[in-house]
């Protein structure tokens, strides 16, 4: 058992959920391709991670998290490039969420109503409201802070996993690769108000 | 090494000054070899990245950590650096510097390949002046320079007819204006702020940035397609690199002889140690050792890495390095300082935006101790760079916390317009910002490594509180409702504007070269990379080492011509 099993053995032990423990499937060099969510979270906890990417960034006018494929996305950082810390991290935040919605609703996360789920992510929100990143990580924006609560962690792939994919850049915001020239004045009503792809 | 292969010239290095060299040397009809340590990246075809979506990068260029740590623990620390980008720079771990454990001095940012830093570099470009040219001379910091403006002013010409700039005339006399194309359009929101600057204060202006991108075709190569990140490379030659521009026009005399993965150990001298023989090089991939000679030598192999070269060429009467007979040599680096300044936020223009990446920004020239020493507690000054666009996409998740559909919202949507203003501080010139070689410690091809020591002085960090304080006051005089200020203790080489070290100078008692950037004691040796800086000025660098290289080149091609060297 290596040292990131035995972190996510303790945080499932401290949390008393033990049902259900994350999938060991992690499949080296699978690239976010669909179907990396079940294959590195296994089904139920892929099912919870689907729920939270879509709770921060559901459908709306524009296409959902999950319609980009952003879980596949989280699922292969999460398998690929995090590191022991940033995964422990992340484990014990997915199960914290199951604890609050037993503790509302007596369900699992991803059984558990809109409502619940809403209130468990809002609670993963409220406990990292205090953290404040270095000063580095917050002055470049690199997103790689190894110490980012779950709810920064998740929030951020989520964010750079839907808006940096086809959908998300084509779609959700106006992607021109190829202006041809600059305009310092350009009329917003011909974008429809919408923000410009990186 | 029996076998010496003998050219008219000889460029160590093919970055933006090597390039010249042998355009300059080429053109004027010598045979010439330019010796690269880098991998040679062809134009057009090796810039792999060149508009490559974000999707197309398995991480969305998260960084590799641990390749990074590696092999990159410095280069990675560049704003150019990324998976996007990382094949142009040089590996850490196999070329070291600053072995003393601790030593966390000095950024050394390094390219490793055909082209140097002139396919990664800001393009920024602006003219020195006698402001600059005369301050050693007036404020007693350093040793005169021994060029005016009235020397170089015809090869600024020069050069950036070639190079093509685009900027805005302003009959500045500490800030000339060159030979431009149309300048770039200003952001509604950056004529605001220039019209609330200059209404507001009268010694200061904002003008649109002078930048080495073309806005009008030359010489085959397009206009910029405002795509956005030039540092991948850029296949329609819209900027200034060796490959777009002076790599061609030498390759097209049949006179250029071009030789990468080939690493300069050292300069071999004569018996008399008063001209150079030789230039002795490894292969990078067999380790070979080689020697090839030319009647002059051009030394471009960057700052510091030339200087290393000089020190490792160490002879019986260059005990302490080649041309050190003023003891300066590796003495009197300098940088700029940047990293501080201020955003100010404008609730303006709602129903406008910015359409296209533009790769240039404003500037606005430098405004303290101009005519006369001003009444604050440095001399020199400062300019700044900046940007005035509106926010919006994943920029502004950071300013809503939350989840869900606001979030998204706030994404989508364009924010408010905003200004930053950065300034680059001048730095002074101090004989105990230095480097030398290590006495102990050898890179992966066996030659000894450099350790930097430099440190701010006081002027410098005086400077930047000024320029921070007075950027916001500008924005908030612009009509900026919300104004952050941000001050950074940047690191010495974080500005990439490295220079000094083989300074110009009137004698070989104080420097390495003299007016002309042909060294004191050997006089078929010429160094126009930044180690030939005898101050630093406030602006960037760049243009300044293509003018020198350009007029260093026809003097040095006249000197052959007439038999002197």
């Amino acid at each position: 058992m290596n040292r990131r099993e035995i972190l996510k053995l303790s945080a499932l032990t401290v949390s008393g959920v033990m049902s259900g423990t994350l999938s060991r499937a992690l499949v080296a060099g699978v690239t976010g391709q669909t179907g990396q969510c079940e294959q590195v979270f296994g089904q139920q906890w892929a099912q919870t991670i689907r729920i939270l990417v879509d709770l921060i960034l559901p459908k709306t006018d524009t296409p959902s998290a999950t319609e980009a494929g952003t879980h596949d996305f989280v699922a292969d950082v999460y398998a690929n490039w995090c590191n022991d810390q940033e995964r422990s991290i992340f484990d014990q935040g997915l199960v914290a969420l199951d604890a609050h919605t037993v503790a509302s609703e007596g369900a699992r996360f991803e059984a558990a109503s809109p409502a619940a789920q809403t209130a468990a992510l809002q609670a993963a929100a409220d406990s990292a409201k205090s953290y404040e990143a270095p000063r580095s990580v917050a002055w470049w924006g690199g997103g790689h802070d190894p110490a980012a609560p779950f709810y920064n962690a998740l929030r951020d792939l989520t964010i750079t996993g839907f808006y940096t994919s086809e959908v998300g850049a084509t779609q959700a915001l106006v992607s021109v690769p190829m202006p041809g020239r600059f305009d310092g004045e350009y009329p917003i009503a011909e974008i429809g108000n919408k923000s410009w792809s990186a | 090494m029996s076998n010496v292969t003998e050219f008219d010239a000889i460029v160590v290095g093919s970055g933006v000054s090597g390039g010249w060299a042998a355009k300059e040397l080429t053109e004027k009809g010598l045979n010439v070899l330019m010796i690269e340590r880098g991998r040679m990246v062809e134009h057009g075809k090796d810039y792999v990245t060149e508009h490559k979506p974000w999707w197309d990068n398995r991480f969305r260029n998260k960084p590799l950590r641990e390749i990074y740590d590696r092999d990159y623990p410095e280069q990675q620390r560049l704003y150019a650096f990324s998976e996007m980008t990382r094949h142009y720079f040089i590996n850490d771990r196999e070329n070291p510097y600053n072995g003393n454990e601790g030593n966390d001095s000095f950024l050394w940012h390094r390219a490793d390949v055909v082209g140097g830093r002139s396919l990664l570099w800001g393009r920024q470009v602006y003219r020195w002046s006698d402001l600059d040219f005369e301050a050693n001379k007036k404020d007693g910091h350093g040793i005169d320079w021994p060029i005016r403006y009235q020397d170089i002013a015809p090869w600024y010409s020069y050069v950036e007819k070639f190079a093509g700039i685009t900027g805005q005339a302003e009959g500045l006399a500490h800030l000339p204006d060159g030979e431009f194309q149309k300048p770039m359009p200003m952001s509604a929101i950056e004529k605001h702020v220039k019209a609330g600057i200059e209404a507001n204060y009268d010694d200061r202006i904002m003008t649109m940035g002078r930048c080495a991108v073309l806005t009008e075709p030359l010489n085959g190569r397009a206009p910029c397609h405002y795509c956005g990140p030039c540092e991948r490379g850029c296949s329609t030659g819209s900027y200034f690199s060796t490959q777009s521009a002076t790599l061609p026009a030498a390759r097209a005399t049949g006179r250029l002889t071009l030789m990468s993965d080939t690493v300069v150990e050292k300069l071999i001298t004569n018996d008399a140690g008063d001209k150079i023989s030789a230039v002795q090089v490894i292969d990078r991939h067999t380790g070979e050792r080689k020697r090839y000679s030319g009647k002059i030598v051009f030394l471009n192999a960057s700052t510091l890495a030339s200087i290393q070269i000089l020190m490792n060429s160490k002879t019986a009467q260059h005990p302490n390095g080649l041309c050190n007979q003023s003891g300066t040599l590796g003495q009197y680096l300098m940088d700029h300082t940047l990293g501080s300044g201020a955003v100010g936020i404008f609730p303006l223009f709602n129903d406008l935006t910015t359409y296209g990446r533009r790769p240039n920004g404003i500037y606005i020239p430098r405004f303290r101790n101009v005519n006369a020493q001003d009444e604050v507690p440095f001399v020199r000054g400062y300019g700044y760079q900046g940007s005035g666009m509106r926010m919006g996409g994943t920029g502004m998740a950071a300013q809503y916390p939350g989840f869900g559909a606001g979030l998204k919202q706030a994404i989508e949507s364009q924010g408010p317009w905003m200004m930053y203003l950065g300034g680059f501080g001048e730095c002074l010139p101090f004989a105990h910002n230095a480097m030398s070689l290590d006495a102990n410690k050898v890179d992966s091809l066996g030659l000894p490594i450099i350790n930097i020591n430099f440190s701010w002085s006081d002027n410098e960090q005086v400077m930047r509180e000024d320029l921070v304080t007075e950027a916001e006051a500008m924005l908030k005089a612009a009509g900026a409702v919300h104004t952050m200020t941000f001050k950074s203790n940047s690191r010495p080489g974080e500005g990439i504007h490295e220079m000094g070290g083989a300074r110009m100078g009137h004698s070989p008692q104080d420097s390495v070269l003299n007016a002309h950037n042909q060294a004191h004691e050997i006089n078929n040796l010429f160094i126009t990379d930044g180690a030939c800086m005898t101050s630093s000025s406030c602006v960037n660098p760049s243009i300044t080492y293509m003018a020198l290289t350009a007029r260093a080149a026809d003097y040095a091609v006249a000197q052959l011509a007439e038999g002197r060297i």
